[in-house]
């Protein structure tokens, strides 16, 4: 497989480079096929094996269901395919378009798109090292962590404590930490019902958290959260202790999931791409950086607020790039993008609750539209109706993971 | 997918190896049914509980969409999430896309 040429040829024989091939980076690859099959479209990901964030909090339930989270990338590099190369990134340099991989080979596109997720800031943590990972699983990227914090969670002995730290914002999968909770809660209480499970928190309001209360109040006496302006602020934790201490409080846990603060990670930020503020600006009609002309930073590594740092925000970017990079590849005026975000919850494995954004570019910003935004109905106002509306959503959640694992990898999503 | 319609004139002129079509970016209604498709999967055909929208007739779907235009509020789960889309949505855009998954009657 030829790499892209550094030609700057445009038009049809232009060439995108794409580093990344999670959500963004690949729905923006397999979009970009679609839309102009004649475009030389390489991803570079890394050789490790990957599976989806997006229901990796059913594994800690059901550890077997790992397998069917992991993405093997059949649909690419064949006729009509984008282009896959399996190896490790050394240096991007943005005035080239260029990145330099780790066997020494220099690959540039004439647009280059950057997509590579998050990096965990764990030196933020007072006491963080080796023993406070391995004491503390973060599972915060999914695979063997996912397994670990699983494991650790059946050795936890009934009457027990389990605390759980969350960041604040901005952070990847904003109500990932609450639909951890609720589905530890749920395990817990079938499991270990005299176990109690403790929320510490960096923040005071999250997102859906009248509707994550509401179910835990219904359902959850073990679960109690814990708020910044309740002490609850994250100062150090103790590997070789097991200890966890916030602004006003010590704990020892019989299991402590410790999710770090996050960024983007060190390659970007090593290129200057960050402008020095741990993620990277970017402008949102077709998610450009200020700081580097054709070098395009998309997902969860882009500072692309109100949009949160999701897969379904990550796919809707992916695609709406795509017709950004193909206008400006012709020469013609870049569309107004599309973007949208579902961020799904489970509050139990047969509860879901979700919270809808749409956005539009408005004097060089993006703003959500408040009639394309909105939350699920609360409690009070579906009655009875509670359970039965919980669970289509529930329903919907695992339809939409079906649909955008084939949608974003273009390979069947195989959970059952 | 819309394509450039190159006149026959300057069709006969390009070397045979050339590539026929000029970048285009994708028309609205591509894009919008490229978004759909993230939840009701590739080419609308649905997965487990998010229906299909492909095989719907277009004036039901259109109708759906309409309703939920009408009316948000009285979308219950999972209703509510496409009542928000269907808010934004602009009339013609809503009728071309109900069109491009739908069958006809």
């Amino acid at each position: 497989m030829a790499p892209p040429s550094a030609a700057s040829s445009r038009g049809s024989h232009a060439s995108v480079l794409i580093l990344g091939a999670g959500f963004a980076g690949a729905s923006l690859a397999w979009a970009l096929k679609r839309w102009a099959p004649n475009l030389a479209v390489t991803v570079v990901a890394a050789p490790e094996r990957y599976w989806t964030c997006p229901f990796s909090n059913t594994a800690l339930l059901a550890p077997t269901d790992l397998g069917t989270l992991e993405v093997r990338y059949d649909a690419f590099s064949g006729a009509g395919a984008p282009t896959l190369i399996r190896a490790r990134v050394r240096a991007v340099e943005p005035e080239h378009r260029a990145l330099i991989l780790e066997d020494g080979r220099r690959l540039t596109g004439d647009k280059l798109v950057l997509a590579p997720g998050i990096e965990l800031a764990t030196e933020a943590i007072d006491g963080y090292d080796d023993a406070a990972a391995a004491r503390f699983p973060h599972a915060w990227e999914a695979g063997p962590e996912s397994l670990r914090l699983a494991e650790r969670l059946r050795a936890v002995p009934d009457g027990g404590l389990v605390v759980m730290t969350i960041p604040p914002n901005p952070y990847r999968c904003p109500p990932g930490p609450y639909e951890r909770a609720s589905l530890l809660a749920w395990w817990l209480q079938r499991h270990r019902p005299r176990t109690k499970l403790l929320l510490l928190d960096g923040k005071d309001r999250f997102t859906k958290d009248a509707l994550f209360k509401a179910a835990w109040e219904a359902r959850y006496p073990n679960l109690e959260w814990q708020g910044l302006s309740n002490g609850a602020g994250l100062r150090r934790v103790d590997g070789k202790t097991g200890l966890i201490e916030t602004d006003f409080d010590r704990f020892s846990p019989d299991l402590g999931n410790v999710i770090p603060p996050q960024r983007a990670p060190a390659l970007l930020r090593r290129a200057g791409l960050d402008g020095g503020q741990g993620w990277c600006p970017i402008e949102p009609t077709g998610f450009e950086s200020p700081l580097a002309k054709d070098v395009h930073i998309l997902g969860d590594a882009a500072i692309a607020n109100p949009m949160p740092k999701s897969a379904f925000a990550a796919n809707s970017q992916g695609k709406a790039c795509a017709a950004a990079l193909i206008a400006d590849l012709a020469g013609v005026p870049r569309p107004d993008p599309i973007l949208l975000n579902t961020c799904y919850s489970l509050v139990a494995p047969d509860a879901g609750i979700a919270v809808v954004g749409s956005y539009a570019v408005k004097g060089g910003r993006l703003e959500s539209l408040a009639a394309g935004s909105g939350l699920s109905p609360s409690p009070s106002a579906l009655g009875e109706s509670v359970s039965t509306v919980r669970g289509a959503e529930a329903a919907h959640a695992r339809g939409w993971y079906e649909s955008i694992r084939v949608d974003a990898f273009r390979e069947g999503g195989s959970r059952s | 997918m819309a394509r450039r319609c190159l006149p026959w004139l300057a069709l006969a002129s390009l070397p045979l190896a050339a590539p026929l079509l000029a970048l285009e970016p994708p028309s609205t209604v591509a894009r919008w049914a490229a978004a759909c498709n993230g939840c009701h999967g590739p080419e609308g055909r649905g997965s487990g509980a998010m229906p299909a929208l492909r095989g719907q007739s277009a004036d039901a779907l259109a109708a759906k969409l309409q309703q939920w235009q009408d009316d948000p509020a009285a979308a219950t789960a999972p209703g509510h999430v496409m009542a928000r889309f269907a808010a934004i949505l602009e009339p013609e855009t809503l009728r071309a896309l109900a069109d491009h998954y739908g069958t006809a009657p």
